[in-house]
């Protein structure tokens, strides 16, 4: 026990010097920070390029990539032209190829030998059908990982392709090679849901739509004008946003058709102040003689005078049945799209308080006992514009992004409203597709 | 793997997007509506109780007041009311300096003789602090077309009033805003109104004017009172004050004392520092059977009354509520008195 007392005694104020590069040793060893860049802004400054370039593109009207029609061509026709087009992709994309792409281009030439040779040794009366899709699926893959530039996505399959080419197709029978062939899955990270072989395919779209509601007002003499001024200083845009969902028919060709439901809701806030405001009260009196005794009971009404102050927050609602025709275009893991078409309001309701002519507030809420009738219940039909892209999240789901536009053809107000309104919604539909198989 | 911890942590990027971007879209949505009057300040309908005096007193200036031609020269006597005959003098109005332009002047009486009268046109029955008897309170006005002229002067009008049983230390008052002045300024004296009959033939065509009563001589237009003071040592009288609720004030209510056996009328003013309405001077006469009558206007042809009747006792605190009244149940009441 002394000999113990004595040690700690000892040890217990001692230090050891630290070593003054450890900490470099220590900082070396921490994992790398993740960069964090706000999303949002990174979403809208792509979106906004994505959509400038989809725009181009579409206008220009040449696609970038041929993917869906080797799809449909024959043995032959993808052997004369996968490796040109690759080469292609591979000079166009970097004006100094790197080693991997090198790589990936003497690889990619190396699988079309082989599956010609494989094609060679199979006997024709075997599967001729089956090898074509063999071949086709092995040159559409390629096709894929080459312009998607994915590397553990791009070594997965040639691993497989590998396995492929040292297979002897002659000691397996035809159900093995089926199998082996559905394992190669599609790499999710690449965009590629448009139908197979022709067939048309849905999707489903789910979004919401922060965006804003410029409104202006069309007035037709110095009175409405300034009505229309009064209007503007009371009435202040606070949000609008939106939110929908649609149906996809995934044509050929690229195109595709959209039917869905659109929700619109715009809040503006009414900011009314009058100081020399008054209410008329209603009041019972009850009237007695000099002596005392009760005589009779009068209603009158007492003008209050007093300052009004309203700071309501507007309701617009409005829901809408868009008919799109859209085009997309697959680039790199997105896909871009614009879709136009009409959109069939389905009705309008509003509720809150704005200025009348006369310049005194009153409620556009339905129901309301100073109702002022001034808006539409159905605003006809409006104009959709939108042009976005996709981005593959999972096997079966991708992001959706895309700016749009909401065009009001007529005006929201009602013909006997002393104002002509007009108000569209722009927003930016953020959301998910879910493809179906 | 590899592939799906990108795709969650995408996913969680994504569901951190769309969670602030809900956050924000029902932040914004969710606003709470203020709609709502904030009447001024001191607004309470606070009422003018001389609007309802001067209606008061137009109503019943029909029956009180009286306007008689006089000559240019005067000498002209006439009987008015049913108690008071006026005698005008020669010369009563200096025509160098009002000149007759009409060929007569107009001699305009307001007699005041009933308590009521005294209460809605008069002037209460206070002078000196001293609570007074009035025997009638007259206003007389020479008049030029619509212009006002003066006595001229050492000129004296003659005021006659009827009384079968004459009073004693009758005195001549004249009006100095809402109380009354000794005539000749000395508390000591009261021979300025006499015990007097009388038998004037103003004219061939007019009967004689006889009566007994008063007679008095005034050298002074506007309010004339021929009244006598009580006799009540100090000690046997006493301050008194009526309580009212809130928001009548001495803008919007008028409180009266009428005292039941004599013809005297005294206001209690507001007092705002008691508030309450009180009596300052500490003239009201203990053992006097009074009424408190309350007269309000909150508010144009908004009218409350209250009365009540009691015996003065020693600071005397009477608690009062008006109730809202039509105009003609006051009138009625106060002609009444």
């Amino acid at each position: 026990m002394k000999d113990q007392n004595l040690f700690k005694e000892k040890l217990y104020n001692y230090t050891l010097p630290v070593k003054e590069d450890i900490w470099k040793h220590v900082e070396a060893n921490l994992p790398a920070k993740r960069r964090r860049l706000p999303f949002l802004w990174i979403a809208l400054a792509s979106f906004l390029f994505i959509g400038a370039s989809a725009l181009g593109v579409t206008l220009l009207h040449k696609p970038l990539i041929s993917a869906t029609p080797t799809e449909n061509k024959s043995f032959e026709e993808i052997k004369n032209t996968s490796t040109p087009v690759a080469e292609n992709i591979i000079t166009s994309s970097a004006s100094e190829p790197t080693k991997n792409e090198s790589n990936t281009s003497k690889k990619l030439n190396t699988t079309t030998n082989t599956t010609h040779k494989i094609k060679q040794r199979i006997p024709h009366q075997k599967s001729l059908s089956h090898t074509s899709n063999l071949e086709q699926s092995f040159s559409s893959d390629a096709m894929q990982f080459v312009s998607s530039g994915e590397t553990d996505s791009r070594r997965n399959e040639m691993g497989v392709v590998n396995s492929l080419r040292t297979l002897d197709l002659n000691s397996l029978s035809l159900e093995a090679v089926n199998y082996k062939m559905a394992k190669i899955k599609p790499d999710p990270s690449c965009y590629r849901f448009r139908g197979k072989n022709g067939k048309n395919t849905l999707s489903f779209d789910v979004f919401g739509t922060p965006g804003f509601a410029p409104r202006s007002f069309e007035s037709t003499d110095s009175e409405s004008s300034l009505y229309a001024d009064a209007r503007n200083k009371t009435e202040n845009s606070q949000y609008a946003w939106g939110a929908g969902a649609r149906i996809n028919l995934n044509l050929q060709q690229g195109f595709s058709v959209r039917l869905g439901l659109l929700y619109e809701q715009l809040g503006d806030k009414f900011d009314y102040t009058d100081p020399k405001a008054f209410v008329k009260r209603q009041q019972i009196d009850s009237f007695f003689s000099a002596n005392g005794t009760f005589l009779f009971s009068d209603t009158s009404y007492v003008l209050v005078f007093g300052t009004l102050i309203k700071k309501i927050h507007n309701r617009y609602t409005h829901l809408d049945i868009p008919l799109l025709l859209s085009y997309e275009l697959p680039m790199g893991r997105a896909t871009l799209m614009i879709n136009a078409g009409p959109v069939l309001n389905l009705t309008s309701s509003q509720r809150g308080q704005i200025l009348d002519s006369t310049l005194n507030p009153v409620h556009i809420t339905a129901g309301e006992p100073d109702e002022l009738k001034a808006y539409k219940n159905n605003l006809g039909l409006s104009i959709y514009i939108g042009a976005g892209a996709l981005f593959p999240l999972t096997d079966n789901i991708s992001a959706l992004i895309e700016p749009r536009l909401l065009y009001r053809i007529n005006p929201v107000t009602l013909d006997t409203y002393a104002l002509k309104e007009h108000r569209s919604f722009a927003g930016l539909n953020l959301g998910i597709r879910y493809h179906f198989n | 793997m590899t592939t799906n911890r990108v795709y969650k942590s995408k996913n969680r990027e994504m569901s951190k997007f769309f969670y602030v971007l809900g956050l924000l879209v029902i932040m914004m949505s969710c606003g709470k509506d203020i709609d709502q009057f904030i009447p001024n300040e001191n607004q309470d309908v606070v009422g003018d109780i001389s609007r309802l005096q001067s209606r008061l007193r137009d109503d019943i200036s029909g029956g009180i007041t009286y306007t008689v031609p006089v000559p240019c020269i005067g000498l002209k006597a006439f009987r008015i009311d049913k108690d008071v005959v006026i005698d005008i003098p020669a010369g009563f109005v200096d025509l160098t300096q009002y000149p007759c332009t009409n060929g007569s002047f107009d001699v305009r009486l307001t007699v005041l003789d009933t308590k009521g009268e005294i209460l809605a046109a008069g002037i209460p029955t206070i002078s000196e602090n001293t609570l007074l008897e009035s025997r009638v309170e007259l206003k007389i006005e020479i008049l030029n077309g619509t212009s006002q002229v003066k006595l001229a002067h050492g000129k004296k009008i003659r005021i006659l009033v009827n009384d079968p049983d004459p009073r004693e230390r009758m005195e001549l008052f004249y009006g100095e805003g809402d109380h009354w002045l000794q005539a000749d300024g000395d508390p000591t004296k009261w021979n300025n109104v006499k015990n007097a009959d009388w038998w004037i033939q103003a004219d061939s065509l007019q009967n004689p004017i006889t009566g007994v009563g008063y007679e008095t001589f005034s050298d002074s237009i506007d309010w004339v009172n021929v009244d006598v003071y009580f006799q009540i040592p100090v000690e046997l009288r006493t301050p008194v004050c009526v309580e009212l609720p809130e928001g009548f004030t001495n803008k919007n209510t008028a409180v009266f004392m009428v005292f039941d056996d004599y013809r005297s009328v005294t206001n209690i003013p507001g007092d705002s520092t008691k508030m309450q309405f009180c009596e300052h001077y500490g003239s009201t006469p203990l053992g006097f059977k009074t009424t408190f009558v309350v007269i309000s206007e909150r508010g144009e042809g908004n009218y409350y009354f209250a009365t009540k009747k009691t015996t003065i006792t020693a600071d005397l605190t009477e608690t009062l509520v008006p109730l809202k009244t039509p105009y003609e149940e006051i009138k009625h009441y106060i002609m009444g008195l």
